[in-house]
């Protein structure tokens, strides 16, 4: 089955915290298929979520979100608060691109 | 508003690329280069308006990316205009927008998500031997015929679960309606006894009725006896909430995965065959690739030369758009309203982003390819389909040591929009 995204920040070079939008989202699996231990496609709903803490390198998460047909996913900045594992399940605003 | 789908010569002295008899001799690569080479958009007169041509990689990408503003719900994805009711009657997941879009997507993504596709692996290969072993057996013949149709045909009937028998009925359908999108028809409007008005059937073909009456006998005979199919999953999405599939989603849409998942990856493989026989070179590089003592190195080679034969086979030339508000593309004012057209046949070959785009080369490394269109929520749901077929297709071939030889021009299907081959003579030796 899917590996658990276990990758701290500090492992990760320049982390950066995926989104999905679940409305987008038209259930390929692209992203499961690129990063199989962040995103995992529901079976039920069809719809991506999230494994994990949703962390990927920038330059993955970049490729990711080019290639998703749905345009359903973003990333956001980790802020400094992150590291300290203060921040909220609720990841702010969506990075446009 | 015009409801025949025949086109117009285009007025001045450059080619118009709408004329299906010009793809006769093959893509007009010359023409589209020079489109390239335009600033901005080009205009293109069609019918008794025309469209925004786009045939620059980038300017693809950004239309096919870009679905609230370029419409797929609004007239047609085809050239031609469709009646508001035939529009209705005739309306796909291909012709839908967001959220109708989504909803129907969704019924029907997961069976084509790359790991689901995976599970197919073994059906495809088996019919990839049987049918490249005849081929070899008899030291060639209509690779068309022989190999590129059925193998696609076989492979998406058998996930819809049809059984094989019909295969060569549902092949002669499916051809018919590659004719739709040329100028004429060879079978009459009440074939297969077709009482329905041309103008409300997908193709304008009267074959599309034989089509829906198949797959609605299919579906009442899958609701009577479950089984896991396709065509199952979508009779029963459709029982559990009376609005979720509806009778006319239903045939549509079985339509569109015959049509869809026949038709393209048959173009694929017919060119890919043509290509193989014209190049020795590429060929004895994969087939060496495939005999390396590292793995990698082989499965490296299918990849890349899978994506390859996509880019340049190119099924599907060219979808349409229509800009539900004003927009600008590349520095093109473009009204609301209007047709954008995307030509993936000219975009596949764009110097800016492809080295040596005329070379037929099965180690390109960067191969942004528009086969499956630009990227985008209309992005082929087949994909992983139909790389899953290719890839074993050439992976079969290499291990047998197969070689393709070239024994006639291709019969090029008359068609701006499907970048067909009718039949192609080729000889198959097995290479020492
Ligand atoms: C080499 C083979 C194939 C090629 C080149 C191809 C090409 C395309 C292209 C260019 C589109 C985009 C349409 C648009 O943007 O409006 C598309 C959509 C589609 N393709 Fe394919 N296709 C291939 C194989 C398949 C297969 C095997 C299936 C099987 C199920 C399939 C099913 C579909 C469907 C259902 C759509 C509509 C998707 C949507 O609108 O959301 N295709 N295809
Ligand atoms: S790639 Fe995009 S559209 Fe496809 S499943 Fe993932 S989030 Fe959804």
């Amino acid at each position: 089955m899917i590996a658990e995204n276990d990758a701290t920040p500090a492992e990760i070079a320049d982390p950066v915290r995926m989104i999905i939008d679940e409305d987008a989202c038209i259930g390929g699996g692209v992203c499961e298929m690129l990063e199989e231990a962040t995103f995992l496609l529901d079976d039920d709903t069809v719809i991506a979520a999230i494994v994990g803490d949703g962390l990927l390198a920038r330059e993955r998460a970049e490729i990711v979100v080019d290639r998703c047909p749905g345009r359903a996913l973003s990333f956001v900045e980790i802020g400094s608060g992150l590291e300290a594992g203060t921040e909220g399940r609720s990841p702010g605003e969506g990075d446009e691109d | 508003m015009t409801s025949t789908e025949t086109t117009v010569a285009s007025s001045g002295s450059e080619p118009n690329i709408t004329d299906s008899s010009l793809y006769l001799d093959g893509v007009p690569f010359e023409r589209f280069a020079a489109m390239r080479d335009t600033p901005g958009l080009v205009w293109h007169p069609y019918g008794d308006d025309g469209f925004w041509a786009a045939t620059r990689h980038e300017d693809v990408q950004q239309i096919s990316r870009d679905s609230e503003t370029f419409s797929s719900a609004i007239g047609h994805t085809n050239l031609w205009d469709l009646e508001a009711d035939a529009l209705e009657a005739r309306r796909s997941l291909i012709d839908t927008d967001a959220p109708d879009h989504t909803r129907l997507r969704r019924l029907i993504a997961k069976s084509f998500t790359p790991k689901n596709v995976k599970r197919w692996e073994d059906t495809v290969r088996a019919i990839a031997v049987e049918l490249l072993d005849d081929f070899a057996a008899s030291g060639g013949g209509d690779w068309v015929e022989k190999v590129a149709a059925p193998l696609p045909i076989r492979v998406i009937l058998t996930m819809l679960g049809v059984p094989v028998e019909d295969a060569d009925y549902l092949v002669e359908l499916s051809n018919y309606l590659v004719e739709g999108t040329g100028d004429e028809q060879s079978i009459p409007p009440d074939a297969f006894g077709n009482t329905t008005e041309l103008r409300l059937l997908p193709f304008n073909s009267p074959a599309s009725h034989a089509l829906f009456e198949y797959g609605e006998a299919l579906a009442a005979k899958r609701r009577a006896e479950p089984q896991d199919d396709l065509v199952t999953m979508l009779v029963q999405a459709e029982a559990e909430d009376g609005d979720r599939l509806t009778g006319s989603e239903y045939k549509n849409l079985f339509h569109l995965l015959v049509f869809a998942g026949n038709e393209t990856t048959r173009t694929a493989i017919s060119q890919g065959g043509v290509a193989l026989a014209d190049n020795p070179d590429e060929w004895r590089r994969i087939v060496s690739a495939r005999a390396d003592d590292d793995e990698a190195v082989g499965a490296a080679m299918i990849e890349t030369a899978t994506e390859e034969v996509l880019r340049w086979s190119t099924p599907v030339m060219h979808m349409r758009r229509t800009t539900s508000v004003a927009t600008e593309i590349a520095g093109t004012q473009i009204a609301a309203g209007q047709k954008v057209v995307m030509w993936y046949a000219a975009a596949n070959h764009d110097e800016r982003t492809f080295t040596d785009p005329h070379r037929f080369d099965v180690g390109r490394a960067e191969n942004p390819h528009f086969a499956f269109g630009g990227g985008g929520h209309h992005m082929c749901l087949g994909a992983f389909l139909a790389r899953l077929e290719v890839a074993i297709l050439l992976e079969e071939m290499a291990d047998r040591n197969l070689v393709l030889t070239r024994r006639s021009e291709p019969i090029r299907t008359p068609s701006n929009f499907v970048h067909g081959i009718l039949s192609v003579d080729l000889g198959c030796e097995v290479s020492p």
